[in-house]
């Protein structure tokens, strides 16, 4: 007996379109791109088994050499058919023998499209507070590669991303659309890439070498969630969420947002010091520029005691006899996008405080209102919870996984 | 710090680092600014930055084979940080834009200069930044910072009005105020009333960890 499908050329559905435990979040949308090289002409195979043309479509990748080619989703998918379609096409990569070379990355999408602004807000800096160790975990000198720059090595991708958090804010009290620009404009090699969030609603993690190893990809997928997740039940105030990485050791702040078995994965025995001396300063630093409504300099800050300084009159003096200069300018000259910015930082200014009740209008939406009760649930943990009994191991990255 | 290698072949080497700088570790006190100029097959030629025994720099020629350049070379992009151009502090931020080669060259660095106009004032108006080139390309191979200490000193001498004192922080002068300000990145965080202590301003205390941690001095707040 035929099937009906069959009969009329229509092949049957293949998509489960179900949950799966696999994810940390089992319906979250997600959207993947594998990289490969030496594609040089896709094997029959690739296309008789009917998962691959049904959730993959393939590009070719101006990026990459030796016959460069990019596997996407057709569609964002989650559950069951994400999985699917990850282990079906790990598996042809491997028997089609595709390269996984220094150039070839692995993207993730994460759907943030239901996400409240500043449930967004507090996944960026969830994420810039554990960038370093998810580079370290990540491993394959991914943090040096030029196609997924950390925020905290290139400043000028931080200062676009305060752009787009500052412009979400703006767009919450005046019904615009300045973040769609924003995100258009946001550089789209850094490794947290915002860009995304103008193209599909998503953003993208770029950080991850093209691999073969189903379970560290599957982590690394469920750790993007596991960010997403934690966005719910953190406190919503950016601030406190800053406090609640500074207050707490590392491994209890990992358990709170990855849990136990992801936590363990991305800690090792500096992680306190990643946080500390990297995660942390750089997320203060997007908090403090991009999260005040006000501006950075807006009120006295720094206040120094005035008086000559003998050792800059010493410099001046051993000077040679130049003209002297003409009205200070506002902006020194522009020299391949150089720029001055020491009378924007005259001193005698501050920034506005992180946690103005700016943040926290006097009506609450159901979302903030679902933010007191996390922070709530967030002391209970942190008060609840000693520190784990079972010693944690001080592992290199690599030793979870055997990656081809 | 030697960067990883981030290159397979000489040829996508010679692809990738034209008209840019690696870092060469040719001896032991220092890392050599190179630039990639040609070469064939397996071998690559440089023009390498030295410093001179008499002042300023020196131009060299060199040749390595790929395998042992594998070896002596920092490849990727140096972060700069904060740098002294001409006596004075500047701090030079990277974009995570896509760039078609590697290698660092000066004019994808965006530079913050504290108190530029004295710079102005001494080298005269109109000096670009990358008048100093030189001096920037062989700081973001070969950083140097001072202890706050050491710093305080140097300012209070008149030798500079501006050091760096980590890759995120510098102290730098002003004629009309007293005491050094600190420099956070592109910001002024605070000033130091002594060699031995700092202080933050208000709004930035949610540093003071950090700073205290990095610089190992005494940090109140203000």
């Amino acid at each position: 007996m035929s099937e009906i499908g069959s009969l009329l050329g229509k092949p049957k559905e293949t998509k489960a379109y179900a949950p799966s435990e696999k994810w940390v979040l089992p319906k979250s949308l997600i959207g993947l791109e594998f990289e490969y090289e030496g594609v040089v002409d896709p094997p029959q195979f690739l296309y008789d088994n009917p998962t691959i043309p049904t959730f993959w479509k393939t590009q070719r990748e101006d990026s990459l050499k030796d016959f460069g080619c990019e596997f996407v989703f057709q569609t964002p998918l989650f559950g069951a058919d994400a999985y699917t379609a990850l282990q079906t096409l790990v598996d042809a990569a491997i028997k089609a023998k595709f390269k996984c070379t220094l150039r070839a990355g692995i993207h993730v999408h994460l759907d943030v499209r239901e996400m409240e602004t500043s449930q967004l807000i507090g996944l960026i800096i969830l994420y810039t507070i554990v960038e370093p160790l998810i580079f370290r975990w990540i491993g394959a000198n991914r943090e040096h590669s030029i196609y997924c720059v950390p925020f905290y090595k290139a400043d000028e991708s931080l200062s676009e991303a305060v752009k787009i958090v500052r412009a979400v804010h703006f767009d919450e009290s005046n019904n615009s659309r300045t973040t769609f620009e924003r995100a258009k404009n946001f550089g789209r090699y850094a490794a947290l890439n915002l860009n995304a969030l103008s193209k599909f609603g998503s953003v993208e993690f770029r950080h991850m070498r093209t691999n073969h190893n189903l379970e560290f990809i599957t982590d690394w997928v469920n750790i993007i969630q596991s960010l997403k997740a934690a966005t719910y039940k953190l406190p919503t105030s950016d601030g406190a969420i800053l406090r609640l990485a500074r207050n707490q050791p590392a491994n209890t702040f990992l358990t709170y947002v990855f849990g136990t078995q992801l936590a363990k994965k991305l800690w090792f025995s500096g992680a306190d010091d990643l946080i500390h001396m990297v995660g942390i300063p750089t997320a203060l630093d997007l908090v403090l520029n991009g999260l005040s409504l006000t501006d950075w300099y807006s009120g006295e800050s720094v206040s120094a005691p005035k008086g000559a300084h003998q050792g800059f009159k010493r410099f001046l003096d051993d000077a040679p006899k130049v003209d002297e200069p003409k009205k200070r300018p506002k902006m020194a000259p522009s020299i391949s996008g150089a720029y001055s910015s020491s009378d924007e930082f005259e001193v005698g200014v501050v920034p506005s405080t992180p946690d103005g009740p700016q943040h926290h209008p006097a009506s609450l939406t159901p979302n903030q209102l679902l933010g007191i009760e996390a922070q709530v649930q967030a002391a209970q943990f942190f008060n609840n919870t000693s520190p784990p009994d079972d010693p944690w191991t001080d592992l290199p990255p690599g030793n979870f996984y055997t990656v081809s | 710090m030697q960067l990883p290698c981030d290159v397979e072949t000489a040829e996508d080497f010679r692809r990738y680092y034209a008209s840019a700088y690696v870092g060469l570790r040719l001896g032991t006190s220092h890392i050599n600014p190179a630039k990639p100029t040609g070469g064939t097959d397996g071998k690559i030629s440089f023009k390498v930055l030295e410093k001179s025994p008499t002042g300023g720099y020196i131009w060299t020629d060199k040749v390595l084979q790929w395998k042992d350049l594998i070896e002596v070379c920092s490849f990727g992009i140096p972060k700069l940080g904060m740098c002294q151009i001409g006596g004075e502090l500047a701090y030079g931020s990277m974009r995570g834009e896509r760039n078609s080669n590697r290698g660092f060259t000066t004019e994808r660095v965006f530079f913050t200069e504290f108190a530029h106009w004295y710079l102005r004032h001494k080298y005269g108006a109109g000096l670009p930044v990358i008048s100093f080139n030189q001096d920037i390309i062989w700081q973001a191979y070969n950083p140097r910072y001072e202890s706050v200490a050491g710093a305080w000193g140097r300012l209070q001498s008149g030798e500079s009005v501006g050091v760096p004192l980590h890759e995120n922080f510098g102290l730098y002068t002003k004629p009309d105020y007293k005491y050094p300000f600190l420099a956070y990145k592109k910001w002024t965080i605070g000033f130091a009333p002594n060699a031995y202590a700092l202080v933050v301003g208000r709004g930035y205390f949610d540093y003071m960890e950090y700073v205290d941690r990095t610089l190992h001095t005494n940090v109140t707040g203000q």
